[in-house]
C-alpha cells in the first residue's frame, strides 16, 4: 500500500479516502459480514493489491528505481516530479442524493446473480446502432472534444477549406484546368497537322520539316508546362 | 510414435481484445532499439493525425476512436522501426470508416493527410496531383498497410465502444442533465484513446473511470459507500491505474507536443 501511495499523490486527505476506497470494496466482498470480519481481513487484501500492482506491472512504467527492483532495467523510469505534480481534486462530501446510493446498494445486491453490463447491453435501445448519433444530438455532446487546453490540442483548428470534399473539389478543379490547357494544345497541334498535310502534295520535303519542328515544339512547351 | 499436430484455433469475438503486460511492456519498436518515450511520442501523433483526419474526414467520434484503437493494437505486433507509423494511420482511418459504415474514399484520405502535414508544418496550401506518381505511390502503400493491419489482427478489428455506456451510466446516477459532466467526461475518453489503457482495460471501466475523474474535477458527488462503479464491473485497483495514466500523460504532454513536431519534421 505504501508503494502505492508514493506512486498517486492524491492531495491532503488521499490516505483516508484510500482506506475507505479499499474498506468498500471488502465491504462488498464480505458483504453481510460483521464489521470485525472484515477488519481483520482488511490487512491482507491491502497488500495483496500493492503487491498485484507490481507483480503485474501495471503501474511499473511509472515506479520510479528506488520504489522496486524487479521493474529496473527493463522499463523507462518517468520523473518522479512529474508524477507529484499529479493531484487529483478531493472527493467532495455528502452532496449526492440517497436515492443513488440505495439504488446502487440494491443493484449491487443484484448483481451477485446477474451482470448489469450484461443486462445494459441488452437493452433493446442500447442495442440500436443509430442510438449513437441520437445520443450525441440529445445530449447536445461535442464528439471530437478535447480536455486538453487549445495551445496543446485544438481540434477546432480547421476552418471549412480544410475538410475532404473542399480539398477534393480543389484537386478537381486544379486537374480539370490542366486538362482543358492540354486539351486546346493538342487541338491546335492537330490543326497545325491538317494544314500541313493539304500542302503536301506541293512541298513535301519543307513540309515535313515544318512538322517535326513543331512537334518538337509542342514538345518543349509540354515541359514548360 | 509420432505426436498429432496441434494447430492453433482462430476465435473471433466482439469483446475487445485485452493485451497481457508482457506484450504491453516489451513492444517490437523496442525490441528494434527504439527508445520508450519515442514510441510513446510516435503513438500518440499517430493518434493525433487519426483524429484530425477523422475531423476533416467528417467522420463520427467512433471511427476514429476505432481507427486509434487498431493503430495502438498495430504496434503492439509490428515496429514503428519497419512501419511508417502515418502510412498505417492512413490505413487505420481508412479501414475503421469501413468498419463504422462511413467509407471514404482513399483519395480523400490521402489528400486529407497531405493536407494536415502542411497545415502543421506551416506551409502553404496545395493539392496532390491524383496522377502524379506521388499520389500513386502513396495509395499503393496504404492499400499494403491496410493489408498488413487486417493480417495482424487476425481480421478482429471490431472495436466495442465506451461512448454509450457514459451517457447511459450517467443516466442509472440520475446525473444524465449534467451536461457538463457528460462532456467532460466523453471527453477524458476522446484523450485516452491516445495512451494505451484500451489494451489494457474493457470499455466499461473505462467508461467508469472518465465519469470518476471528471465527477471529482466538476465537484460532484457520486456514490461511494459501497462505489457506484462496482456495479459495472470495475475495481478500485484498475481505476487507480487508470487515472495515474490519464494524469501522467496530461502533465507530460507538454513535453511530447513539442517532441511530436520534431517528429513530424524528421519524417516529411
Amino acid at each position: 500500500m505504501a508503494s502505492l501511495h508514493s506512486l498517486v499523490n492524491y492531495g491532503a486527505d488521499s490516505d483516508n479516502e484510500d482506506e475507505q476506497e479499499d474498506r468498500n470494496k471488502d465491504s462488498l466482498v464480505e458483504y453481510r459480514d460483521e464489521d470485525s470480519a472484515f477488519k481483520a481481513a482488511e490487512p491482507t487484501v491491502v497488500s495483496d493489491s500493492a503487491t498485484d500492482l507490481h507483480a503485474n506491472g501495471k503501474a511499473a512504467f511509472y515506479v520510479s528505481e528506488s520504489d522496486d527492483d524487479s521493474a529496473k532495467g527493463k522499463l523507462v523510469n518517468t520523473d518522479q516530479d512529474e508524477i507529484d505534480r499529479v493531484q487529483l481534486p478531493p472527493e467532495p462530501d455528502g452532496i449526492h442524493s440517497l436515492n443513488v446510493q440505495k439504488k446502487i446498494i440494491t443493484m449491487l445486491a443484484r448483481k451477485m446473480d446477474s451482470n448489469m453490463n450484461k443486462i445494459l447491453e441488452k437493452r433493446k435501445n442500447f442495442r440500436n446502432p443509430s442510438i449513437y448519433e441520437k445520443l450525441v444530438e440529445f445530449c447536445a455532446i461535442d464528439e471530437t472534444g478535447t480536455n486538453y487546453p487549445a495551445e496543446m490540442y485544438n481540434p477546432k483548428l480547421w476552418d471549412k477549406h480544410d475538410y475532404y470534399n473542399a480539398i477534393a473539389k480543389v484537386q478537381k478543379e486544379t486537374y480539370e484546368k490542366k486538362e482543358k490547357a492540354k486539351q486546346s494544345r493538342t487541338q491546335y497541334i492537330s490543326i497545325v497537322k491538317e494544314m500541313m498535310q493539304t500542302g503536301k502534295g506541293r512541298n513535301a520535303v519543307n513540309s515535313t520539316s515544318i512538322q517535326n519542328n513543331l512537334c518538337r515544339g509542342s514538345m518543349s512547351s509540354l515541359y514548360i508546362v | 510414435m509420432a505426436v498429432p499436430t496441434e494447430f492453433s484455433g482462430v476465435v473471433l469475438s466482439l469483446e475487445n481484445t485485452i493485451y497481457p503486460d508482457e506484450k504491453l511492456q516489451e513492444t517490437p519498436s523496442q525490441l528494434d532499439g527504439l527508445s520508450k518515450e519515442m514510441e510513446t511520442n510516435l503513438r500518440i501523433a499517430g493518434c493525433e493525425y487519426i483524429q484530425a483526419a477523422g475531423i476533416l474526414l467528417k467522420l463520427p467520434q467512433v471511427a476514429m476512436a476505432t481507427a486509434q484503437v487498431l493503430y495502438q493494437r498495430y504496434y503492439y505486433s509490428k515496429s514503428f522501426v519497419k512501419y511508417n507509423y502515418e502510412i498505417c494511420a492512413m490505413a487505420c482511418i481508412f479501414l475503421a470508416a469501413k468498419i463504422e459504415e462511413h467509407p471514404r474514399r482513399i483519395r480523400d484520405v490521402v489528400n486529407v493527410f497531405y493536407h494536415i502535414r502542411r497545415k502543421l508544418n506551416e506551409l502553404p496550401n496545395k493539392v496532390m496531383d491524383y496522377m502524379s506518381n506521388e499520389y500513386f505511390h502513396k495509395k499503393s502503400e496504404v492499400i499494403k498497410a491496410e493489408r498488413r493491419v487486417l493480417k495482424e489482427l487476425g481480421f478482429c478489428v471490431h472495436v466495442k465502444h465506451p461512448h454509450k455506456c457514459i451517457v447511459t451510466y450517467l443516466k442509472i446516477l440520475e446525473c444524465n442533465d449534467n451536461t457538463e459532466l457528460i462532456q467532460k467526461a466523453w471527453n477524458y475518453m476522446n484523450d485516452s484513446l491516445r495512451t494505451d489503457v484500451f489494451m489494457r482495460y474493457t470499455p466499461e471501466t473505462i467508461a467508469c473511470a472518465c465519469i470518476y475523474l471528471s465527477a471529482r474535477q466538476l465537484g460532484i458527488g457520486l456514490p461511494s459507500n459501497p462505489p457506484w462503479y462496482e456495479v459495472f464491473d470495475a475495481t478500485t485497483k484498475e481505476m487507480e491505474v487508470y487515472l495515474l495514466i490519464v494524469s501522467v500523460i496530461d502533465s507530460v504532454d507538454m513535453l511530447i507536443y513539442q517532441v511530436k513536431y520534431v517528429v513530424d519534421i524528421i519524417a516529411s
